[in-house]
């Protein structure tokens, strides 16, 4: 990676785990989740340019939120906030579909980020839905390549329980692009 | 169910990362995203934010 993107994509990770401890400190559970969480599993090969966070279980009210995000030393807002020069996108409770999170044990504190067994089925429906997407196919593939060579930690059998739920029903798409994804693993050799 | 990384270990994954995905790089798979204005997945506001703080790609 170059430099200056790895120091965005790091920055970036720094920003999620100090929110994180900020709202964990007040009892509230953060887990990063979207593109931002792509964007860590694939090491910033995928990059979103903020951080998306969401509550596990209890969020707490937009005026808490705006509490803590301000003693952070953000100007007041509802959602969309500026740290550092990193937009950070606090949302509500997070709709978790896979309890396999993974936690970093970060300097700046705990992060907590979705799944990456969701974020791939997730990266694997908006490839072809509402209409084919390359950047997206692109996204999934990565991932699938990363987990392929032992560097991200991905549990195929979750892969396929999701991809089966009735949201995705993608078990196909999957099959595909782990094929594709088998042969890209060995170029790389 | 959670599975805990140390930093060490997390950025030595990260390092074998990086270095699959220059491989993959040499062989002419990168992922390009498009300018911000056509990532229309993000709301308005987000996209009008990085936008002003990017520039029309919204990376920083």
């Amino acid at each position: 990676m170059d430099q200056p993107a790895k120091a965005d994509f790091k920055k970036r990770e720094r920003i999620a785990a100090r929110v994180s401890a900020a709202f964990k400190a007040r009892g509230y559970q953060l887990v990063q989740y979207g593109g931002a969480t792509v964007e860590q599993y694939s090491r910033g090969k995928y990059t979103t340019s903020d951080v998306d966070l969401g509550f596990v279980d209890v969020a707490p009210s937009l005026d808490v939120r705006a509490q803590i995000m301000e003693s952070l030393g953000c100007e007041r807002g509802t959602r969309l906030y500026l740290l550092e020069g990193v937009v950070v996108d606090l949302g509500g409770q997070a709709e978790l579909l896979s309890p396999r999170l993974v936690e970093l044990d970060t300097p700046e504190g705990l992060l907590l980020l979705e799944a990456p067994e969701e974020s791939l089925v997730q990266r694997v429906l908006m490839s072809v839905y509402p209409q084919d997407d390359e950047d997206q196919k692109k996204a999934a593939l990565m991932l699938m390549v990363q987990a392929l060579a032992g560097n991200l930690p991905l549990d195929w059998n979750e892969v396929d329980r999701l991809a089966a739920l009735p949201g995705f029903k993608i078990q196909p798409v999957i099959a595909a692009y782990k094929e594709e994804a088998k042969k890209m693993v060995s170029w790389s050799d | 169910m959670k599975r805990v990384f140390s930093m060490e270990e997390w950025d030595e994954r990260g390092r074998r990362m990086e270095e699959l995905s220059a491989r993959l790089a040499q062989q002419g798979f990168v992922i390009k995203r498009p300018p911000i204005d056509q990532q229309t997945r993000k709301s308005p506001q987000k996209r009008a934010l990085l936008k002003k703080l990017y520039g029309p790609t919204g990376q920083s």
